[in-house]
């Protein structure tokens, strides 16, 4: 009982912190709860959670600010709580160094779903230190860095360089969101806005991989932010 | 600034209405009826002006224009600028800022009937809306304090029923809430959005996607083409118009039936088709279908309750886009739903 993971919720309205904590207690996660900024910062320090939901609308002090200052000592996984239609907040969430976000009003299978992926997340960067992973297989699509090969139900699928290197780089953080900016930094290197570029090379990844590219079930969008490689299917 | 714009129609208009003023006071002089009517005409033809053409511009233009006319036309030498007699310029003076007054007037209440229409509309829509937002709220205040009273009375069943009511009604008004603040997206001074190049594959695989989670059961055809298709929007406001139609879809179609969602390219435009083989649109609903505040007795009894708004809320969207949106019964049975976004390149940047 004591090995489960806590998690600290930072939430000004009761309703919802109460609501999210009965759901995580009745997973058994252990919860603690901080309703302001600087409150938070504290407990983070002072109580190490496994996994921090962090609400960005906050009272006192900017939620981006909170995360930044937490992430000045420590990596531990923050999910970023925000309402839809707020899409430059989380991606500057995404760039502060949150792991993920959740878009209210949510439900609560969601949100267990990402708190997994969030802490599985955390634990497989531990393991990786160790063994680097050469392989990530998702349904039918396994991606295999070692043999630089991509294969569909067995079969090779052929890509250029660039499509690759998307490929490469959304698997090696399956589940989790990717901005737009972090893609493009990666493949295309810094001083660049490939976006369009990305665009496309993502159309033909899609029409490589996927069977039907108006519904993908590999490589998800997530409008006005970036592309998710989904990991449970 | 729309006030300072000048259009064709306008110009022509002007020009037609003075030379008519000029004319009939020559009549006027050549039935030796004297100068204080001639200013009269001229200040008449100014609020005509005023009240045929849009903006502050041609009414100026007009008032200086008369008092040259009135002066080359009607005043001693004749067919020339040069004013003899001594009162002249003070005649000038007067009549310009006569002119000048009686268009920024004119003008100026004009612009207030616009305002005031647009205040009705407004005060419509809040109407609307209130009403389709007590409905829910009723719903879910007596189902909560049913549940805190009498909590030992109620059987099992019957409070799994008003937990689940409150649920949907407050999904239902968290996607009402969700289509209001969508509406404040749209900029309301010039109705335009903060457009940028999106994949229109993407928004579409992303609506679709949503709407899977909430109707897991659905069965949903999707096709789009073979050519990546570029569109310049707002991604979360198309995003939404698609969520729009396929709930509406779903909603006005018997359960195990498709939905199919369809994207293609048609001339310098990218065309969405949500497609139901429901009951298709009734006739008395057509022209009502997109307004945001429908007269009541107007509507057909199976109208569903908000969906209304939800399809104002799409139509302005869509022509905050520039787009077109339209709907129309299918030979088979069912609506169709379409609607256009311009491609890249068409639209010249603003």
């Amino acid at each position: 009982m004591n090995n489960n993971p806590l998690i600290l919720i930072v939430e000004d309205e009761g309703g919802i912190s109460n609501f999210i904590s009965a759901i995580l207690e009745s997973n058994h996660y252990k919860v603690i709860k901080a309703t302001k900024g600087k409150e938070a910062i504290a407990m983070a320090a002072s109580h190490g959670p496994d996994l921090i939901l962090l609400d960005l609308g906050l009272p006192d002090l900017d939620g981006l600010e909170v995360l930044k200052t937490i992430r000045q000592w420590t990596s531990i996984p923050i999910v970023v709580v925000s309402a839809r239609g707020h899409e430059r907040e989380k991606v500057e969430a995404l760039d502060c160094g949150a792991d993920d976000y959740i878009t209210k009003p949510f439900g609560t299978m969601e949100l267990l779903a990402r708190i997994r992926t969030a802490l599985r997340h955390n634990l497989s960067n531990i393991m990786n230190s160790f063994a680097e992973n050469d392989k990530v297989v998702v349904g039918d699509l396994t991606i295999d860095y070692g043999k630089r090969r991509v294969t569909l139900a067995g079969n090779e699928v052929h890509l250029t360089p660039i499509e690759y290197k998307i490929i490469v780089l959304l698997a090696k953080h399956i589940g989790k969101v990717l901005t737009h900016d972090y893609i493009m930094k990666e493949v295309w290197g810094p001083y660049t806005n490939e976006i369009q570029a990305l665009r496309v090379n993502m159309a033909n990844i899609r029409r490589k991989i996927e069977q039907n590219p108006g519904e993908p079930q590999y490589i998800l969008t997530e409008v006005g932010v970036g592309y998710r490689m989904v990991e449970e299917r | 600034m729309k006030n300072l714009s000048l259009t064709l129609t306008d110009t022509i208009k002007t020009i037609g209405i003075l030379t008519a003023a000029t004319l009939l006071s020559m009549g006027l002089r050549a039935l030796e009826i004297g100068d204080p009517n001639v200013i009269m005409v001229y200040i008449l033809s100014v609020l005509i002006i005023s009240l045929v053409t849009r903006g502050y511009v041609y009414g100026v233009v007009a008032s200086a224009l008369c008092v040259l006319l009135f002066n080359f036309f009607f005043t001693y030498p004749y067919y020339t600028f040069h004013a003899i007699q001594r009162h002249y310029p003070i005649t000038f003076a007067i009549m310009l800022v006569v002119a000048f007054l009686t268009s920024t007037l004119t003008i100026r209440a004009q612009n207030q009937l616009v305002e005031s229409e647009k205040e009705k509309m407004r005060s419509n829509l809040l109407r609307a809306i209130s009403h389709d937002l007590r409905t829910p709220l009723t719903g879910i205040l007596g189902a909560s304090s049913t549940l805190l009273e009498h909590v030992d009375s109620l059987d099992k069943q019957t409070q799994q029923q008003l937990l689940s009511n409150i649920k949907e009604d407050s999904q239902w008004l968290i996607r009402m809430v969700e289509n209001l603040l969508s509406v404040t997206r749209i900029k309301e001074e010039t109705m335009n959005v903060t457009k940028t190049p999106e994949a229109a594959e993407e928004i579409v695989a992303e609506a679709v996607h949503r709407i899977r989670i909430r109707f897991p059961e659905q069965k949903i055809r999707v096709r789009v083409p073979d050519e990546l298709l570029m569109v310049p929007m707002d991604g979360i406001l198309i995003e939404q118009v698609l969520i729009n139609l396929i709930e509406n879809a779903i909603k006005h179609s018997p359960e195990n039936t498709d939905i199919e969602v369809t994207l293609k390219k048609q001339k310098s435009n990218a065309v969405f088709e949500v497609i139901d083989s429901g009951t298709g649109i009734v006739k008395q609903d057509f022209p009502y279908l997109f307004a945001s505040y429908v007269p009541s007795g107007k509507r057909s009894a199976d109208a569903t309750r908000g969906m209304g708004i939800g399809l104002s809320i799409c139509m302005s969207i869509i022509k905050a886009h520039h787009g077109t949106m339209e709907a129309a019964n299918n030979e088979t049975g069912g609506a169709v739903f379409q609607f256009t976004l311009p491609l890249e390149g068409k639209e010249i940047e603003q």
